[in-house]
């Protein structure tokens, strides 16, 4: 048995090979814009893709004095954004999944229904209604809360699956233990759903960090503005008059390096084997 | 299933009643009337936008100039300084970048008066937006005497004057919705360098134009010999403009002033005077099909970049284009002729001796009074508050601060004429523009371009099949296929020509 | 080999058949853990769409006063308006080719990622595979605009057309042309194996119980029959949720309509409504295209869940 594992083990080697091809081919748009960051206006006109030397750096510095002011902004918008959304979604989908409910059904129905309705239709009573309504222009909550609520159906749908997934018996150990609901959730339900819930603030994370439109309507006042509104704004302004989005591509790719930190924290939840403890018979 | 029906229908009947409840809502934001001049005991805020149609007048991040800043600026913060102190109860916030006029923003907050109070626009969509009362109608001001002009100056007696008649037309419904800070300089940029080589003129009539295209592809087949910018369709318009202008008196009809506005071309149309299967349209298709003989697809490659690099000999420019190439090309000299005047022997719809006005197509970057300005319940503070912004816009419109606005951005044309751009590299398109207005047979760019006046899906409707007609979009065969770009005007004419009956009452 | 799958499908089956009990807890605090969502959708999602029904009855954009007009968008939308029904069979075309691609390249992925020996290696290319979220949308176009799919009418080359002449093939125009435009869109984003939809499908993996692995093992299944016969019957959860919320924002989407220059020659209903209620201001006419679609994805999504329930219970 020991001699297992000094065996080149091929399919393995195809299997890496594989997934290597694939990832280049996935990665190729970050290889552009990091080349991209680093031309210079005329640099772009005559070699628009190709590695161009010198490096401008000054496009980094040129584009951190553009942004430095945003990204707190951004950063409280997109963790309020997250926090929100896993506990509202995680409590909902928690109570669909394991409670019998009356009408269970019906109410989820119609989390689903907002969805079908196109979203450009409800941009201007929505507006309307946080804006004028509830008085919450140039606000972090009104890009905040409705930003969660309109999370809500899919994150919750999300959750929820994984939960129906979840092989019972656990909870049903609990149950026979005298434990209640909110005890079960926190103990049992919370520890078995962390890929999902480190899936979904993600998604949750990254689609509120990079929104555009709705912080661009509600936060007019210069010091609450928030990055991707900002680099919008200079994208079309920079090509206008230099003919090259260069640095602006430059401030991209400053507004992402958090996102590596985040991204390795959420890639260390997938661990295979989560759910093998609990099955030691 | 009975009861889950009951809790559907409970829930639906609840969401109708609080959604009638809320649609009842209704608010009304009069603008009194009164004195139409700035009250000098009215504290208010003034929110401005700053974009432009060539360029952005907002504060760029340095002023230092260099090749990521090309055009360092703050001058239009200066300006509201040294109004402000003029006016000290009012006070001008300028907005770190501007909107550029993306509709899909701007929609949202005009229907909810949050828009800045001076708001930059392309004004294609007003005939869609001049019912709603987004925004203030100017023309009583357009009346008074600009107090900031000196005397003698143009707008001193009467601020309208600062714009020629036949170049500042009111929307469909008869009032003027906007002011106008700067002129487009517009031209075509060639490669001085490559015509010297094979001994071409720079050309001055249409039919010199096609010559040369033909000599520019007979000595060197590899280049392009002209080129469109983008999808724009400038010079086409000249080229309608022209074919149409001997039809002047048939069509200029409601308001005889010298431009054939919405309401006269939806009458001619219905009255068949303008037919796209007709002669007239078949002359302009020809004419348009003549310049784009070697052409490649503008909307798929880009005129700047293929001119730098020495592919395209000849390119159609806006100041914008123009200010770039000429500074920044380093391999060949640039130089920049105006359109040519269509003449006799290229077309004989054209009217002898006359031709649309060259340099520059008329006035541009429209700034708006939004409904922001006039959205408080006291209609005497609505009026107020617009007297003071369309004051600032009269302080900014008066010749020596106007010609300071443009010519320090460099890229546009002040209205006065005064301003060369960067490194005079518009001068010789401004000055044939100054020769031209004072020519009586020479007319405004858009005398007739029913895609310009009607409405916003006419446009679209209309660069789609000219698009299609010119390039081929669509699967080759319908490159040059006259009878579908016809058609495609006919049904865009019929949809614009209600939609508008309906929108102004017209009969 | 049959009996062996057989084996472990039993073994499947055992599990599956506890999954169905629900827990007999008090239904009164299930309502307590779904009264913050149901809230937050009361005070802030539900009440737009209420106003979108309404304004589909009036003639709101048009005027500034917004009167009633009956049925009248209604009556034109069916009879006089072929582009918007006719723009329903490309958002058909797009909704099913970027579900099938899209799944199969997220379930492949995770599938590679999960039989992955070597655990650090798996979390790199986990790593990697996520990164591409970070490229903003400017960029994504940019790339594929101008260098996978440049037409052959221009002067450079681009990577698509270079392959094809590999095979001795002929340049397209792609996005330039109507004739390619559509799939053009359809292959846009190949291999379409970023961002976080494999996450999900690994998610669920996870929640695989490693000793029904080690079983198929020991009985002598081959890794990719474990594959199909095991580990997709458990991920019918997550197919499901894609499935569901690929029908209903697939017959939404217009992004790629909206950046393209030509994007009118491949317009679906979301490009549609957006064109006629922003830029043309006919939001009452808007309104009502928006509710025509909303009882189409409410009614495929009730046939998809009908269809996908029959097949559980079978």
């Amino acid at each position: 048995m020991a001699g297992n594992k000094r065996k080149i083990n091929v399919p393995q080697i195809i299997l890496v090979a594989v997934v290597i091809f694939f990832a280049v081919m996935t990665l190729f748009p970050i290889y552009v814009m990091l080349v991209k960051s680093l031309k210079s206006p005329r640099q772009d006109v005559l070699n628009p893709f190709g590695i161009t030397f010198p490096f401008r750096w000054a496009n980094y510095s040129e584009a951190w004095g553009y942004i430095s002011g945003t990204m707190l902004n951004t950063f409280i918008i997109a963790i309020g954004v997250t926090l929100g959304v896993l506990i509202v979604c995680g409590a909902a989908a928690y109570g669909f999944s394991l409670f019998k409910m009356p009408g269970k059904n019906v109410i989820f129905m119609f989390f689903l229904a907002i969805l079908m309705i196109p979203g450009v239709l409800t941009l201007i009573p929505q507006y309307q209604l946080v804006g004028m309504d509830y008085g919450m222009l140039d606000s972090f909550w009104g890009v905040i809360l409705p930003t969660v609520a309109g999370a809500i159906p899919m994150g919750t749908l999300l959750i929820k699956t994984f939960f129906d997934g979840l092989p019972r018996d656990v909870f049903e150990a609990g149950e026979m233990d005298g434990a209640n609901g909110f005890i079960m959730f926190f103990v049992v339900a919370l520890p078995l759903a962390m890929p999902i819930l480190a899936t979904q603030g993600l998604m949750s994370f990254m689609g509120a960090y990079n929104d555009y439109l709705w912080p661009s309507l509600i936060l007019k006042k210069e010091s609450l503005k928030t990055t991707s509104v900002i680099l919008k704004n200079l994208t079309n302004t920079l090509f206008t008059e230099t003919n090259s989005m260069c640095v602006s591509i430059a401030g991209y790719v400053l507004a992402s390096l958090p996102m590596f930190v985040i991204f390795a924290c959420c890639s260390k939840q997938f661990v295979k084997g989560l759910t093998s403890g609990s099955f030691k018979m | 299933m009975k009861n889950q029906l009951r809790i559907i229908v409970f829930v639906v009947l609840v969401c109708m009643l609080s959604g009638t409840f809320f649609a009842c809502k209704k608010d009304n934001a009069e603008i009194g009337g009164g004195e139409l001049s700035l009250d000098e005991n009215f504290a208010c805020t003034i929110t401005v936008d700053g974009g432009g149609q060539w360029a952005n007048f907002n504060t760029t991040s340095s002023m230092e100039e260099t090749d990521s800043n090309p055009y360092p600026y703050n001058t239009l913060e200066t300006l509201a300084k040294e109004y402000m102190a003029l006016h000290k109860n009012v006070k001008i916030e300028l907005l770190t970048s501007s909107y550029n006029g993306a509709r899909d923003q701007i929609l949202p907050m005009l229907s909810t008066k949050s828009a800045p109070d001076i708001l930059f626009q392309v004004p294609t969509t007003l005939a869609e937006d001049c019912n709603k009362k987004y925004y203030a109608a100017l023309d009583e001001y357009l009346q008074l005497p600009n107090p900031y002009s000196e005397k003698g100056e143009k707008g001193s007696e009467k601020w309208g004057d600062i714009y020629d008649s036949s170049e500042y037309k009111p929307t469909v419904d008869g009032h003027y919705y906007y002011v106008a800070l700067d002129r487009s300089a517009l031209g075509i940029v060639y490669n001085k360098t490559f015509f010297k080589a094979n001994n071409i003129e720079v050309p001055e009539t249409y039919s010199e134009f096609l010559k040369v295209i033909e000599d520019v592809h007979s000595a060197d087949a590899s280049k392009t010999p002209y080129m469109a910018n983008g999808g724009n369709m400038w010079m086409d318009m000249t080229i309608e403009s022209a074919v149409f202008y001997g039809m002047k008196d048939e069509l200029d009809v409601i308001t005889a002033d010298g431009i054939i506005d919405a309401h006269e071309i939806v009458s001619a149309y219905e009255n068949r005077k303008i037919d796209p299967k007709g002669e007239r349209y078949a002359e302009y298709m020809r004419l348009i099909q003549l310049k784009t003989k070697y052409s490649v697809n503008p909307q798929s490659t880009v005129l700047k970049n293929e001119f730098m690099l020495g592919n395209v000999v000849m390119g159609e420019a806006d100041g914008n284009t123009v200010s770039y190439l000429m500074n920044n090309v380093e391999d060949f000299e640039v130089g920049v002729f105006p359109y040519p005047v269509i003449d006799k022997d290229v077309s004989d719809y054209v009217v002898e001796g006359t031709g649309t006005r060259r340099g520059s197509s008329g006035l541009s970057t429209a700034w708006f009074i939004t409904n922001h300005a006039f959205s408080s319940s006291d209609a005497e503070e609505n009026r107020k508050k617009v007297n003071a912004c369309a004051d600032f816009l009269m302080f900014l419109t008066a010749k020596k601060n106007n010609d300071r606005m443009i010519n320090d951005k460099k890229v546009s044309v002040p209205l006065s004429g005064d301003g060369y751009g960067k490194n005079d590299c518009l001068k010789s398109l401004v000055e044939v523009y100054r020769e031209d207005l004072k020519n009586e047979n020479m007319y405004a760019w858009a005398f007739f371009s029913p895609s310009g006046s009607l409405t916003k899906a006419y446009y679209d409707v209309f660069y789609i099949a000219y698009h299609n007609f010119v390039y081929g979009n669509t699967s080759k065969a319908d490159k040059g296929n006259a009878n579908a770009f016809a058609q495609a005007m006919i049904n865009g004419l019929d949809q614009a020509s209600s939609k508008l009956k309906k929108l102004n009452k017209w009969s | 080999m049959r009996k062996d799958i057989a084996e472990t499908s039993g073994k499947v089956f055992a599990i599956k058949t506890k999954k169905k009990k629900q827990l007999g807890f008090r239904s009164a605090e299930g309502y307590l853990w779904i009264l913050p969502a149901c809230v937050m959708l009361l005070l802030f999602s539900y009440i737009p769409p209420i106003y979108a029904i309404i304004y589909s009855f009036t003639d709101w954009g048009i005027f500034e006063e917004v009167s009633f007009i009956g049925f009248e968008n209604y009556v034109t939308l069916f009879t006089n308006d072929s582009a918007f029904w006719s723009s329903f069979g490309n958002v058909a075309l797009f909704t099913i080719s970027g579900l099938l691609l899209g799944n199969i390249a997220a379930i492949g992925l995770s599938e590679m990622l999960y039989n992955m020996k070597n655990e650090k290696l798996a979390a790199f290319f986990r790593y990697a595979f996520m990164l591409i979220s970070i490229v903003p949308g400017v960029v994504s176009i940019l790339v594929w605009e101008k260098i996978i799919f440049l037409p052959a009418s221009s002067s450079l080359q681009g990577v698509a057309n270079a392959i094809l002449e590999l095979f001795g093939l002929k340049g397209l125009e792609w996005y330039a042309s109507t004739d390619t435009i559509k799939l053009s869109i359809i292959l846009t984003g190949f291999p379409f194996m970023g961002g976080t939809s494999f996450l999900i499908y690994l998610a669920g993996l996870q929640g695989i119980n490693v000793s029904v692995v080690e079983a198929s093992r020991l009985d002598g299944l081959s890794s990719f029959k474990r594959i199909i016969y095991i580990d997709l019957p458990l991920m019918k959860g997550q197919i499901k949720y894609f499935l569901l919320t690929g029908v209903i924002g697939g017959l939404q989407n217009y992004n790629m309509q909206l950046i393209l220059q030509n994007g009118n020659a491949a317009s679906v209903p979301g490009y549609y409504i957006y064109k006629m209620g922003i830029e043309y201001s006919e939001m009452g006419y808007a309104c009502a295209m928006g509710m025509v679609m909303f009882i189409v994805i409410l009614a495929l999504t009730l046939v998809n869940n009908f269809l996908l329930k029959n097949k559980e219970d079978a």
